[in-house]
């Protein structure tokens, strides 16, 4: 990285070009993202940029941009034709608070993920003791790696793609993961504390994640949140952990035939 | 949106309405019913035209028994077809929610250039020659020909449109000059004479500032509009130079030298007509002596033209008898064109009262006042004798009699001087001699008179108190609105010194000095490479615009410049400008950035909307006076100060302030957008200039941003820029004062009668 240097003017087109270069070759079921970090205000290009602007949305790459001196109009188009997000950092915590919201993936959008059949390996963890010539460095190494399923070389590290049969190798936690990131739970309703609800609509007086009572002081029916699909209600403590950490409502989950087929 | 305003049901095309609105369509209301003239100063892009229309229309359905007309004047065509444009919106919600009951007729109306269909009349390059094309194809004697001998030409749509009849009626809706020209083509009749019939039956009527204070051309179309009608000047706040130019005239050597070429013509004419149909002659001979100046009731074609001075001021008299024969009255105007000839032959400049102008017209060529009263008259009814079609030809004879008819008639509020050269170039002769009108108050009489309420209105009228003495009348209602905004998106500057604390101006002695200049090309250097997409530069003069990049080229600030962003610049051609524009426009939303040079007299400062990125930011260097030096301006001086106790120095700054006013107000067209306005010149920091501005602009100067030098400014406009890139929310619901209010915000507002404590 030391070795980067630029001269001359900003160029925007150029940047996009490249990125739709490196970016076509993914499979179409990948998400395809850039994120601009943009300080100039004004951008000198060799050829027409709304072109190249139309050819990243039909590449379907979603392209975002966070500007570090002013709103520049172009920036703000082109973020609004791919779908992406614009923002202008105040300040150095600002620009820290705006780059760090794009790490986690944003939610899939339905036309594009079409469903697909993916040929991937599970790779199985090697024996401590095995000895093997590992793809990625290109030298011995003695055991902590996975062995590919179908040419059974060594990978140091997963998710990756394998250098000689090109299998997709990923783990299970890792495809969970993303799956709670693509299709998030949805937000859970309020519900409101009138008492006629506990006597209707068989209000249980337990939250269904933590089994503690929802009822504060004096039987009065304290703040609570109910999910829209399996109507199961739960404290608000219970509804932060299932949205932060736990991507997962165990009302639905605990629902042997479940309606809920798909989140999506 | 519906809501009542007293006892008014208003129909609001939109789901939602800014408080400033509502207080604008208030007082408007009062103003009605008071069945008075009112003064309203509403800031750029809050929706006043729609305010406006909404109002008038819904007052007039809630009065059935007193059908009000609404003629409603703009200044440029473009204006036209967007007022247009909003009354269609408006027109099919009042339908929707009132049923077929609530169907208006509404019409433009413009010039022969803008309406004909006729491919072969519209194919002539200007104007003059459109209506000299139309004239030759549709005057009454060319049509009475045509009737025997088929193979003159004579217009199709306007030999259908006559068929036709009284069936040539426009159902009810909203015509756009489009609208009327497609119908025009479907139908077969010509919408031009079809739009002027109409007007008459319409209920809005909307067209330009000439239609009812110039009288050459009001005497035509206005004449007949009735009284019961509500008259709205739009961007009216140059009414005054609007009013003043319509009664003045200007003779050159190339008039005079034309008008010698007509008279011949028509001498020719003369002759030949007395050889061959001597009856004619005779004919408008008897007339004049019985008393008829003019033809009476003449048919619609052939009225081209009516009297330049005001209706009340045309003497109904017989015409005196030293010119009703042809050959006298074309003698009369040779020893008139003779003498003005001898007085553009001066040395010195002239300035003369119109009294003395007429006596020494007595003295030296022998016509009286009486006579010249009846030249254009005169005139008229002899083209019309001879059967003359090509009008363009003749203009300059006409500019002669509209001249004399004009200094025979008026003896006070004019001026007539004569200048030998122009004095920024004293070497070339360019003799001229100007009849100039100072009192506006003159051309605006017969229309306040006349008409039931006047409302005048514009984003700066500023100082609200002087149009009412400057136009001669009394308002019911003078107010002046600000912007209700959520966030501050309007943030004026006044900086008065560079970075090396050198106060900076483009006063008259401090414009040549070398430091001046550079600073104003270090600001713009240090803002272009501060401030995105596109900024906007007015200059106070063309010449001063020449000399100051000729400056910067030299010293080489220019290219500099022209790294960060793209440089264009008006020209006096229309063409070139308008290309110039459309490149700006491309290269701010390309991401190229782009600067705009403009003068702030010029066409670009009077139409042209910077809105969004298109105007990031506007400078203004210096502080754009007329030309001081002028006689005309002197004169006009004189007599304010003489008739109104307006002091000279109070009016100048009066004026160029309004003009720097309407520069800056072109970056803000909608609440969402944002912009940025410096006011270069150390001038503008001293109380009396700055308190001339509109208050809307006054609002937003905080003390913080008088006074700045170029780096103080740089550290503003970069925070301004930041903060307003942030995502923010349009009805400003969250922070509790609302700037969008929805119907149940608005009856809320009313019953707690918030209105007045908010303004």
């Amino acid at each position: 990285m030391g070795k980067l240097e630029c001269s001359g003017d900003a160029s925007l087109q150029n940047a996009l070009e490249l990125v739709l270069g490196y970016l076509n070759q993914i499979p179409s079921y990948g998400h395809r993202e850039v994120l601009i970090l943009y300080s100039a205000l004004s951008t000198c290009d060799p050829g027409d940029l709304m072109e190249t602007i139309q050819k990243c949305k039909k590449s379907k790459i979603r392209c975002s941009v966070i500007g570090l001196a002013a709103e520049m109009f172009i920036c703000k188009h082109l973020s609004q034709e791919t779908g992406g997000t614009y923002a202008v950092a105040l300040d150095e915590s600002h620009l820290k608070e705006l780059v760090l919201e794009h790490a986690p993936p944003p939610p899939a959008i339905a036309e594009y993920a079409t469903a697909n059949l993916i040929k991937m390996g599970f790779p199985q963890r090697a024996a401590e003791s095995a000895v093997a010539i590992c793809t990625c460095h290109e030298e011995a190494r003695i055991g902590g790696g996975y062995t590919c399923p179908r040419c059974k070389v060594r990978v140091c590290e997963l998710p990756t793609e394998c250098r000689i049969c090109g299998l997709t190798l990923i783990s299970s936690p890792h495809l969970a993961r993303s799956y709670h990131h693509l299709f998030p739970i949805v937000p859970f309703d309020e519900v409101s504390q009138t008492p006629q609800n506990v006597s209707s609509h068989g209000f249980s007086s337990d939250c269904f994640g933590c089994q503690q009572s929802l009822l504060s002081q004096g039987n009065k029916p304290g703040l609570s949140v109910t999910c829209p699909k399996c109507k199961q209600h739960f404290c608000l403590d219970c509804d932060i952990y299932i949205h932060e950490s736990l991507h997962n409502c165990p009302g639905c989950e605990s629902f042997r035939h479940s309606n809920s087929t798909a989140t999506r | 949106m519906k809501f009542q305003i007293e006892d008014v049901t208003v129909y609001f095309p939109y789901d939602n309405i800014y408080p400033e609105q509502y207080a604008y369509m208030l007082e408007l209301k009062r103003a009605l019913d008071a069945k008075g003239h009112c003064l309203l100063e509403m800031p750029t892009g809050t929706g006043k035209t729609i305010a406006l229309l909404s109002l008038i229309t819904s007052y007039v359905l809630s009065k059935p028994h007193a059908p009000l007309k609404l003629l409603y004047c703009t200044r440029t065509v473009h204006e036209m077809e967007k007022t247009l444009a909003e009354l269609k919106l408006l027109h099919e919600y009042q339908i929707r929610h009132l049923g077929p009951a609530a169907k208006i007729l509404a019409l433009g109306l413009s010039s022969r250039k803008n309406l004909c269909v006729n491919p072969r009349v519209l194919a002539a390059e200007n104007r003059d020659s459109v209506d000299a094309g139309c004239r030759k194809l549709t005057a009454s004697w060319v049509r009475a020909l045509a009737a025997e001998n088929p193979s003159v030409r004579t217009c199709e749509f306007f030999e259908q449109y006559e068929r036709a009849g009284s069936a040539a009626v426009l159902p009810p809706g909203v015509y756009t000059l489009q609208d009327l020209r497609i119908f025009g083509k479907e139908k077969g009749w010509c919408p031009y004479y079809l739009a002027r019939h109409m007007v008459q039956f319409a209920n809005v009527v909307v067209y330009s500032y000439q239609y009812l204070l110039d009288p050459k051309v009001a005497g035509i179309i206005s004449k007949e509009m009735q009284k019961e009608s509500v008259v709205v000047f739009d961007e009216a706040h140059n009414i005054d130079n609007v009013c003043i130019e319509a009664l003045s005239v200007s003779v050159r050597r190339q008039t005079i030298e034309g008008a010698r070429r007509n008279l011949h013509r028509m001498s020719q004419e003369i002759d030949k007509f007395k050889a061959t149909d001597a009856g004619r002659l005779r004919a408008e001979y008897n007339r004049l002596v019985e008393g008829l100046a003019l033809r009476g009731d003449l048919p619609a074609t052939d009225a081209w033209l009516a009297n330049p001075a005001l209706p009340d001021d045309i003497l109904k008299e017989a015409v005196p008898g030293n010119i009703r024969r042809a050959e006298h009255f074309l003698q009369v105007l040779r020893r008139l064109v003779q003498y003005l000839e001898g007085r553009l032959d001066t040395e010195n400049v002239e300035k003369e009262g119109p009294v003395a102008f007429v006596t020494s017209i007595l003295n030296h060529a022998g016509i009286d006042q009486k006579t010249l009263k009846f030249c254009f008259d005169r005139l008229h009814s002899l083209m019309m004798t001879l059967e003359i079609t090509d009008t363009d030809e003749f203009l300059h004879i006409q500019t002669i009699c509209d001249f004399a008819t004009l200094v025979g008639t008026y003896a006070r509020g004019f001026s007539i001087i004569i200048e030998p050269f122009d004095e920024r170039m004293p070497h070339i002769p360019d003799p001229v001699l100007q009849l100039c009108c100072h009192d506006a108050s003159l051309a605006i009489r017969p229309v306040f008179e006349r008409f039931q309420s006047v409302v005048i209105t514009s984003g700066t009228l500023s100082p609200i108190d002087l149009y009412p003495r400057l136009l001669n009348f009394n308002p019911v209602v003078s107010r002046s609105f600000t912007m209700s905004l959520t966030r501050d998106c309007i943030c004026p500057m006044v900086l008065t010194r560079g970075s090396d604390q050198l106060p900076v101006s483009t006063k008259f002695d401090m414009r040549s000095d070398l430091g001046v200049v550079r600073n104003y090309g270090r600001l713009l250097l240090e803002m272009a490479s501060v401030v995105p997409d596109g900024i906007v530069c007015f200059f106070v003069s063309y010449s001063y615009m020449d000399g100051i990049v000729n400056t910067w080229n030299e010293t080489g600030i220019l290219k500099e410049i022209m790294q960060h962003k793209l440089v264009f610049i008006e020209t006096q051609d229309v063409v070139e400008t308008t290309l110039a524009l459309d490149n700006y426009r491309k290269a701010c939303d390309c991401g190229r950035g782009a600067i705009f040079f403009s003068v702030a007299r010029g066409k670009v400062a009077e139409g042209i909307d910077f809105d969004r990125h298109y105007g990031r930011l506007v400078i203004m260097f210096g502080v754009p006076f007329q030309y001081t030096l002028s006689k005309i301006l002197l004169a006009r001086l004189e007599y304010l100060r003489d008739t109104f106790q307006i002091k000279e120095g109070d009016f100048l700054t009066f004026d160029a302030l309004r003009q720097a006013a309407q520069c800056v107000g072109r970056v803000i067209r909608s609440k969402a957008d944002y912009g940025m306005m410096i006011f270069a010149d150390k001038r503008y920091s001293r109380h009396d200039k700055r308190s001339k501005l509109p208050s809307w602009i006054l609002s937003h100067l905080h003390d913080a941003h008088l006074n700045l030098s170029t780096d103080m400014a740089l550290h503003t406009a970069r925070e301004f820029l930041r903060k307003m890139a942030q995502p923010y929310d349009k009805t400003g619901g969250s922070t509790g004062r609302k700037t969008l209010l929805s119907q149940e915000d608005l009856e809320k507002m009313v019953e707690g009668s918030l209105v007045d404590s908010l303004f």
